[in-house]
């Protein structure tokens, strides 16, 4: 068999080659998010850490339950901590009463009124902690990185379309501490999340 | 270069890059995981753009190939799949025509670099020189690399093709 041979045989076996190229709008989209996420790369002067224990049953039964874009909130708070105070040590909030997971239809009034921070940004490695570059501060402290920390046992499953994913673009709000994910948080092309930050804020 | 040049010059080569590192993705891991990946290897590109060489293909698949390989260390596969199967889209594959099990089980029997060095070959259809970029290796082992794993193949060909007495086998495994 010569190479040309073996060259086309292995060829036909490419599993790529049904591979539909891109639509454009996702290639634009990509692109976007790309060179978004890389245009703020300043140092992290200032990083607050987000603590997100989300239970896994409560994420699935939601994302079940979603209509349109999902909102729900999981049934333990988030703790978004000033990292760069002196010896902060990890605050953990207890826990929100009850597991409830309906929501009402997110109001701009709503976020206006609770959220004490809230930001724009893209998502730039996951593991056991998120990072989010921040791109535009709508109410708080000026950062440049945010990073949410999972707690053991929680899930990856936290908004939108159910995971933090790098490069991905979220809008996040949070009160004291506690991420508001009830319809207020998710990923930042979630049909109407980007009208609502810019109503409240 | 301005920030608008850096711009431009980006948009004008990343839609190759994507489709091509697509295609790398889709052939070496599941839509999960490629999807993650291709982010991570477009961020790079850009944040690198200025060390990217003029052949800038192969160097995509290097960074793409050390992206995939740290992801696939860091993440329990199936469990990201199980959470995610619903957000696919574009990745997924339909399996190759007509399927070659007798190929597949002979690069299954090969060692992981002969085979992925002929996949990068045929698949991707570098050159030894390319491939080379892509392996961070010299031209020259590569080209001796490539020879090996080609004789390889052959010799596995042929070890499957007599054992399954050039009858179709069943229960091909997939590359």
């Amino acid at each position: 068999m010569t190479d040309d041979d073996l060259r086309t045989r292995l060829r036909r076996t490419d599993p790529a080659a049904s591979l539909a190229p891109l639509p454009p709008g996702q290639v634009s989209r990509l692109l976007e998010e790309t060179m978004t996420a890389g245009v703020a790369t300043l140092p992290a002067r200032r990083r607050l850490l987000l603590l997100l224990p989300v239970l896994a049953a409560a994420a699935a039964v939601l994302l079940l339950a979603g209509a349109g874009w999902l909102i729900f909130r999981p049934s333990d708070p988030v703790a978004i901590l000033p990292q760069a105070l002196p010896s902060a040590a990890p605050v953990r909030l207890t826990a929100a009463p009850g597991g409830n997971a309906k929501c009402r239809e997110p109001q701009a009034a709503m976020l206006a009124a609770n959220a004490d921070y809230a930001f724009a940004g893209t998502v730039t490695t996951v593991g056991d902690l998120v990072t989010l570059r921040v791109s535009k501060v709508y109410r708080g402290p000026a950062t440049t990185t945010v990073q949410v920390e999972k707690q053991p046992g929680s899930s990856e499953t936290v908004m939108g379309s159910g995971t933090f994913e790098v490069g991905k673009g979220y809008l996040i709000a949070a009160n004291e501490g506690t991420l508001l994910v009830c319809g207020y948080s998710g990923e930042a092309d979630t049909p109407g999340l980007l009208s609502l930050y810019e109503q409240a804020f | 270069m301005t920030s608008d040049d850096r711009r431009q010059r980006f948009e004008a080569l990343a839609p190759a890059v994507i489709d091509a590192i697509r295609r790398y993705l889709a052939r070496r891991t599941d839509p999960a995981t490629a999807d993650d990946v291709l982010s991570e290897t477009l961020l790079i590109c850009w944040r690198r753009l200025d060390e990217m060489p003029g052949e800038h293909l192969p160097w995509a698949y290097g960074v793409a190939r050390r992206c995939l390989a740290n992801a696939e260390r860091a993440h329990r596969r199936q469990e990201r799949l199980a959470v995610r199967i619903a957000a696919l889209d574009g990745f997924v594959v339909a399996p190759p025509e007509p399927a070659d099990d007798e190929l597949a089980a002979a690069m299954a029997g090969l060692r992981g670099e002969d085979a992925e060095i002929l996949r990068l070959w045929a698949w991707e259809d570098l050159a030894p020189a390319q491939i080379a970029a892509v392996l961070g290796i010299t031209a020259n082992a590569t080209s001796i690399r490539l020879h090996r794993a080609k004789q390889r193949l052959r010799d596995e060909l042929r070890k499957t093709g007599a054992a399954a007495g050039h009858e179709e086998s069943t229960e091909g495994r997939r590359p």
